[in-house]
């Protein structure tokens, strides 16, 4: 494309088309680049940096095509972030060169999907191949549920890129996602077919500036292999590889066994972790486990352990004696503490998540309910709080107060009971700057103004003073603190909420700067009464 | 009453109250630079725009006219995105003052509104110029901003193609 020098005419000025960009959404960005050679060379840059290349199907057809002249294209324009979904077209072909060669120099960020039977040599030639840029991976192999046809999968035939593989520094990222074997109670669906493509020590000593490793549902004896490749590796020299990840999505998960954990516990005497994510199983080892986080404890920032809950095999709350002095991140599944007096001691704690890892149903987490003594686990230092799974409501925000005073932000499901609690407590949380409620079991007008329902339709209507003067709860507009709101709603005939939570309510809260509202039925007219900059009203 | 001339590039002087030019960063900026340089307090600044001619130089002074009392947006709002909220300030008077002029008339005030950093006039300039290109076609625009497509080959189709493969990141 022959380049065009600015003109005096502000329609082809930098400074002004730049300025006009910034208010295009992505799709008119796209019919931006389409008027004219000027208009297209100023997007460029906001194109490829808000872009994600897509290929699958026949957009991936087109690009290993040797007559297209689409490959050109790609190697001109330097997109970073690429989706691609592999199908059996590059295993029967070059194409698969093609591809790497084609966007080797640009490529930054992938997600890469493809099924069992063709991700091995799919997988090989990614990882041998070098891509000098390449930061950060995403690789999603899927079960192939089809049936084959005769002679289709003759990736065998390709030559591969030969054992003297360069060096890579530039990634950072891998995660490797194991789709193929769901289980659900024991039962086994097919089995693991996937083995990971190279060895493990190839692959350290490839990517050796590898930091997080992220390995989900692969096979038990990949991760017992990357384990002692990584050992091996960890022994000779320091390694940046601080954040490791190691998750099934089965309900009786099979990584990471008490070989695995016992296994990192003794490689952590020599290389320490500063970030944890793992699944625990009913089987879990507890003493194992303790092993592994006390042999980094003088390390570890972020903690994050989950566990599906399972219906016949219960297990014991975790109850970890140590000490986690730099822990200031700690997600952790609401079936694996039954209270907070449960949770390790971790006086540096800045960041609470309870998370859900069974979504089919919502049975309420007691965990705040059954802490006895809330002055007695007071986690002093704790300013983020996120609990997803509904809590009981008797009391729960009054014991949340007094074990948690220095809230900054908190992210909660609230019924009209525990919103009451809430607004009350605003004395407490004196510094409570952004709040994101998600409706639970009857949260309506009442709820978020202190005013009950038949008040509202009977005095909203008419006259706003007489409506206020019948305000039975504290309102949200009692939380002066908050400057940012989200509240988001399943509506129902329990829970909705609807204009006069803004006039009687959010409109009070002289200091809120953004807000968010999601399935409400507040009308346009009432969300633009709201006096903020930024706000964003969700069906 | 302190004033500032104002002189456009195509020599055209403007006598405008210091109180209201301030309200641009620019010649603010000017204004105090002229003070600290000046031995007599009492001295008239007298401001060169080189880049703004004076029918554009006569249109932000009135915006600015008009909106002498509205709070002043930090220069920096929004940087996040590197857009204001148009809608925010956008009056009917607003509406009225930009709806006669042309798309290029708009577009040099983008550019004069920018250099003289007036964020509140660069907004709904901006905001204006999007909604002529927000869910149009592409012979759409190129009628509306008077531009004929000087593609060569089948670099046009080139890029449909591109536009196809991306997705928003």
């Amino acid at each position: 494309m022959a380049e065009i020098l600015p003109t005096n005419s502000p329609l082809f000025n930098h400074l002004v088309l730049e300025k006009v960009l910034n208010y295009l959404e992505f799709s008119d960005l796209k019919t931006f680049r389409l008027v004219c050679i000027f208009w297209h060379q100023v997007s460029s840059p906001y194109f490829v940096s808000q872009a994600k290349i897509y290929l699958e199907g026949t957009s991936l057809e087109q690009l290993v095509s040797n007559e297209s002249s689409s490959a050109n294209s790609l190697r001109l324009i330097p997109f970073e972030y690429y989706t691609i979904k592999i199908n059996s077209l590059l295993s029967t072909n070059d194409g698969v060169k093609i591809l790497w060669s084609t966007i080797h120099n640009n490529i930054k960020y992938l997600t890469l999907h493809v099924t069992t039977v063709y991700a091995k040599k799919e997988l090989k030639w990614l990882l041998l191949y070098n891509l000098p840029l390449l930061k950060k991976v995403k690789i999603f192999v899927m079960k192939y549920w089809g049936t084959l046809e005769e002679n289709l999968d003759n990736s065998a035939i390709l030559q591969e890129p030969g054992e003297d593989v360069q060096t890579n520094s530039s990634l950072q990222s891998f995660q490797l996602s194991y789709l193929g074997s769901m289980s659900w109670y024991g039962y086994e669906e097919g089995g693991n077919e996937f083995s990971f493509p190279i060895p493990w020590i190839r692959f350290f000593r490839r990517f050796s500036s590898l930091s997080h490793l992220a390995l989900i549902g692969v096979a038990a004896q990949d991760v017992a292999e990357m384990i002692e490749s990584f050992g091996e590796v960890a022994a000779g020299s320091n390694t940046p590889l601080k954040n490791l990840e190691i998750l099934d999505e089965n309900s009786f998960p099979e990584i990471p066994n008490d070989e695995h954990l016992g296994s990192l516990a003794n490689l952590s005497q020599h290389n320490h972790f500063e970030s944890l994510h793992l699944e625990i199983s009913p089987l879990t080892t507890i003493t194992i486990l303790s092993n592994l986080l006390e042999n980094n404890a003088d390390t570890l920032k972020t903690l994050r352990l989950r566990r599906y809950p399972h219906p016949y095999l219960a297990m014991m709350p975790i109850t970890l004696a140590i000490e986690l002095q730099h822990v200031a991140f700690l997600e952790i599944s609401d079936s694996l503490t039954p209270s907070l007096s449960f949770l390790p001691h971790m006086p540096a704690l800045k960041t609470l998540h309870i998370i859900l890892r069974d979504y089919r149903n919502l049975p309420a987490c007691e965990i705040i309910h059954n802490t006895p003594n809330p002055q007695r686990v007071s986690h002093g230092g704790v300013t983020n709080l996120y609990i997803e799974p509904p809590l009981i409501s008797r009391s729960c925000i009054e014991k949340l107060a007094i074990c948690f005073p220095a809230l900054e932000t908190l992210q909660i499901r609230l019924s009209n009971e525990m919103m009451h609690e809430l607004c009350t407590q605003a004395v407490t949380w004196k510094k409570l700057n952004s709040l994101h409620i998600t409706s639970w079991d009857g949260l309506t007008d009442e709820g978020i103004t202190g005013i009950s329902c038949e008040i509202l339709k009977f005095w909203g209507g008419y006259s706003s003073f007489e409506a206020r003067k019948h305000r039975k709860n504290p309102s949200i507009g009692n939380i002066k603190s908050l400057t940012s709101l989200t509240i988001e709603m399943w509506a129902d005939y329990e829970n909705h909420i609807s204009d006069w939570s803004v006039y009687y309510g959010i409109l009070d809260l002289t200091n809120l700067q953004h807000v968010t509202l999601i399935r409400t039925e507040i009308s346009n007219t009432a969300f633009k009464a709201i006096p903020v900059k930024k706000k964003v009203l969700v069906d | 009453m302190a004033l500032v001339r104002v002189i456009s590039s195509d020599g055209a002087a403007f006598l405008v109250s210091q109180r209201l030019a301030k309200r641009s960063g620019k010649l603010k900026t000017e204004i105090e630079t002229f003070r600290k340089s000046s031995d007599n307090s009492e001295a008239q600044p007298e401001i060169r725009i080189v880049t703004i001619r004076a029918e554009i130089l006569r249109l932000v002074l009135q915006w600015l006219q008009q909106h002498q009392n509205d709070p002043v947006l930090p220069a920096n709002q929004n940087e996040q995105d590197g857009r204001g909220d148009a809608e925010m300030g956008q009056s009917q008077w607003d509406r009225d003052f930009l709806a006669p002029m042309d798309l290029g008339i708009v577009m040099e005030l983008i550019l004069a509104a920018n250099h003289l950093e007036v964020k509140g006039l660069l907004d709904i300039t901006c905001k204006l110029v999007e909604s002529k290109i927000t869910g149009r076609t592409v012979d759409e625009i190129r009628t509306a901003f008077k531009l004929k497509s000087d593609f060569k080959g089948n670099e046009e189709e080139q890029t449909r193609l591109e536009n196809r493969w991306c997705v928003e990141n």
